[in-house]
């Protein structure tokens, strides 16, 4: 089991862009090992590394945590406390990043579970997937009406919007959601992706959304997509 | 066409049943428990009953039982197939685990007055409709219908129909008119089998999840399908069934139980009535495993309930090979040698075409004690059966192509260890927080009831070891068959139970886990295969 987990890590790390080397962190954060990534980060702040690197390492451990997911080896429940983990780092992390190097660099992100519906853990993965690669993420929770969803996205200027919901009768009320943005006439500045149970391309077309994402992950790269698009 | 007529003592339930079925099957269609260890397999010589008239034994007969339990007719319900009419008389004593109908249906308190006048109780699943005619005057049933619930063909779920009744015109009424033409089929065929004229029918009983209910009394059902999920009638019904279309007389009274919840409805209140939940002295976890799993926690007779979206797994639909429990499914599994074919029950004895909810729990639970699959459901290739399916990833090889007749090739793949361990999940945070809300812990539990087709046909030893059943003595675990069908039979039978149904809906505790702060906490825990 050891030396499997060994060689999936290997192959992650062959298999990635830009060919991070790994270290304790990254490792550590891939790993899910919560005390361990905590201590590094503490030790590693106390021994004066730019906190802008250690948040480097974390997002990179992340994204092997998402491979990890696509290839089956996690599974709901690692998705889960990493983005705890992933959370409690940057409670440490993000009052000591100098606000040029906070998140939000990627991309402003209004999102909520639709009106009817208070299902959240899928929701909140994707909020951490989101913050872990530099988006500004505004969560306003579950049950959230159209007009709560327009008025964030005024007073934010965010462009990209994310619905969730998991039950197929949520499908209306995404529908609605997204009718709520054309009628406030803000439907062109704002790209829409979608995200729950039972949701594929004809669900797009029939709520009138943009995209949908399959999982957690691929949220990140719908909304770079949707920012790239808008730019 | 079923023509054998097969009389159960001490019940005197009959059913007709097709010649050639087996004396167990015959049992289950009418909802009574004969204990089988082995499944049917004719393995565990446990299910013993006694046959009139004597019929020639089988060779497991041979192996099981003595030469003078062979000449009194007792013989193994499971290989005894039944070519005439027959009389079979269930065992008693210890080894009776539970015989619904008969121990219950001596208690229902019965209306007086009711000579030669008969009533209807159907219990109306989202995927089966079964209706009983029962003679008023006795409390006895006399025949049995079961079919299909034909609002299937707008959706196996019930999410799918709320979302058909919503968005479609005219949606409501189609579902309504496709499930009152069903019941007024199936009762023209129970006039048609027992005789009885329709005059004679003085009340019909309809108990159904929520959903059900409301498709049935054409009710919107939009306030379903969204969050808090309340009902849109609640209460009692009473009514002329005519207005509904059914085929009956304006004299004769539909009665529907309330319904406790969006998700809760009074196919519940039959679990909850055929067992007196509400008089207990001990603490009892009722579980009706489905789609929708209902779960009734009775302390002492105090009542919490609530629902666990298990989604359609467990009846094989998220499941790559995945299939009802009917021919060709592989019901139990058991894997020896980790290398080597599993051994399998087969329903028909035919070739394996895919394997049903029962086996599904049993692969899960076995894969797991092999170690082929670990705490987190992570399967690993500890075993020849295990490879990387070219299209559909890591999975285990239940049967390859070489060891069947016709050459189905049946997999289980991580993918559907993973839709196991949401299902299983979802069940597990259910009781786990019903269990919490009272403060009292798994060990407390005094029994486990089961309830519906699945819980009596799933291996309960596995069930516990998925977690999908809390982890107790397997003594402690009963399968009660169709208690939603028995309920409705005593709501039927007397004018007593129905204001006792009411008064105990009234005070039962509804949970609902979506807003309960723990919930994601718990089923994340609950995801584990511990």
């Amino acid at each position: 089991m050891v030396q499997l987990a060994f060689s999936t890590l290997l192959f992650n790390i062959v298999d990635y862009g830009d060919r991070t080397t790994m270290n304790d962190l990254i490792t550590a954060m891939a790993d899910i090992d919560d005390e361990q990534v905590i201590d590094l980060i503490e030790k590693q702040l106390s021994e004066g590394r730019e906190p802008v690197l250690i948040l480097g390492d974390l997002k990179k451990g992340m994204d092997i945590v998402g491979q990890r997911f696509s290839d089956n080896e996690y599974f709901l429940v690692e998705l889960v406390m990493s983005a705890d983990v992933f959370k409690r780092a940057m409670e440490i992390l993000e009052p000591k990043l100098l606000s040029t190097q906070k998140e939000g660099k990627s991309g402003k992100v209004v999102i909520g579970t639709v009106a009817g519906d208070v299902h959240y853990i899928g929701k909140n993965l994707v909020i951490a997937f989101l913050v872990s690669n530099g988006f500004e993420v505004f969560d306003l929770g579950e049950d959230v009406s159209p007009e709560k969803f327009v008025e964030k996205l005024k007073e934010t200027n965010a462009n990209v919007l994310a619905l969730s919901g998991l039950i197929t009768t949520t499908h209306d009320v995404m529908k609605q959601t997204i009718d709520a943005l054309s009628e406030a006439g803000i439907r062109n500045n704002v790209r829409v992706m979608i995200g729950g149970g039972d949701i594929d391309q004809s669900v797009v077309e029939y709520t009138g959304a943009d995209a949908f994402g399959k999982d957690a992950m691929s949220s990140v790269d719908i909304a770079r997509k949707f920012i790239e698009e808008l730019s | 066409m079923p023509d054998v007529v097969v009389v159960f003592e001490p019940s005197g339930l009959r059913v007709l049943v097709e010649s050639g079925t087996t004396a167990l099957e015959s049992a289950r269609q009418v909802g009574l428990y004969i204990p089988s260890d082995c499944g049917g397999r004719g393995t565990c010589g446990k299910c013993r009953i006694t046959v009139h008239p004597i019929q020639i034994p089988t060779t497991y007969d041979l192996e099981h039982l003595t030469t003078e339990e062979i000449q009194e007719g007792i013989r193994l319900a499971c290989k005894l197939q039944l070519h005439k009419n027959s009389r079979i008389l269930l065992p008693r004593g210890e080894t009776q685990i539970k015989i619904l109908t008969t121990s219950e249906a001596k208690d229902w308190i019965i209306d007086s007055g009711l000579q030669n006048k008969f009533g209807i109780a159907i219990d109306l699943g989202t995927t089966t409709i079964v209706a009983y005619l029962l003679d008023l005057s006795n409390g006895i049933q006399i025949a049995q219908v079961e079919s299909l619930n034909p609002q299937t063909a707008f959706g196996e779920d019930v999410i799918s129909r709320i979302t058909f009744a919503s968005r479609e015109k005219d949606g409501s009424k189609i579902l309504q008119q496709r499930v009152v033409n069903e019941l007024n089929q199936q009762i023209s065929q129970l006039l048609g089998i027992t005789r009885i004229h329709i005059d004679q029918i003085s009340r019909i009983i309809i108990v159904g999840n929520t959903a059900m209910h409301h498709f049935l009394l054409g009710a919107n059902t939009d306030s379903l399908g969204k969050a808090p999920y309340q009902p849109s009638i609640s209460g009692p019904v009473r009514m002329n069934p005519q207005h509904l279309g059914i085929q009956m007389n304006a004299y004769t009274e539909l009665y529907l139980p309330p319904n406790i919840a969006g998700f809760v409805g009074g196919d519940t209140v039959g679990f909850i009535l055929s067992q007196r939940l509400d008089c207990v002295n001990d603490v009892v976890l009722g579980i009706d495993i489905g789609t929708n799993g209902e779960i009734v926690l009775s302390d002492k007779g105090k009542i919490y309930c609530c629902s666990a979206a298990a989604g359609p797994a467990f009846e094989g639909s998220t499941i790559l090979h995945g299939m009802r429990g009917q021919t060709g499914a592989i019901e139990y599994l058991s894997i020896v040698d980790k290398d080597e074919r599993p051994e399998l029950s087969i329903i028909g004895e035919s070739d394996p075409q895919g394997i049903c909810g029962s086996a599904i729990v049993d692969i899960v639970a076995e894969l797991h004690r092999i170690g082929i699959i670990d705490e987190s459901g992570r399967m690993h290739k500890i075993s020849k059966r295990v490879r990387e399916d070219e299209k559909h990833g890591r999975s285990y090889l239940v049967v390859k192509k070489d060891e069947t007749k016709e050459g189905n090739q049946i997999i289980f793949t991580q993918k559907d260890v993973r839709q196991v361990q949401l299902a299983k999940a979802a069940i597990q945070a259910g009781f786990t927080l019903l269990l919490d809300s009272i403060g009292k812990d798994v060990t407390e539990i005094d029994r486990v009831l089961l309830a519906g087709a699945f819980g009596n046909y799933i291996r309960p030893e596995s069930a516990i070891a998925i977690g999908l059943l809390p982890k107790v003595e397997i003594s402690k675990v009963i399968a009660v068959g169709n208690a939603a069908g028995e309920g409705a039979k005593g709501l039927l039978l007397s004018k007593k139970n129905r204001n006792l149904a009411e008064a105990i809906v009234n005070k039962i505790q509804y949970i609902e886990l979506a807003s309960e702060v723990r919930f994601q906490e718990v089923f994340m825990q609950s995801i584990s295969l511990l």
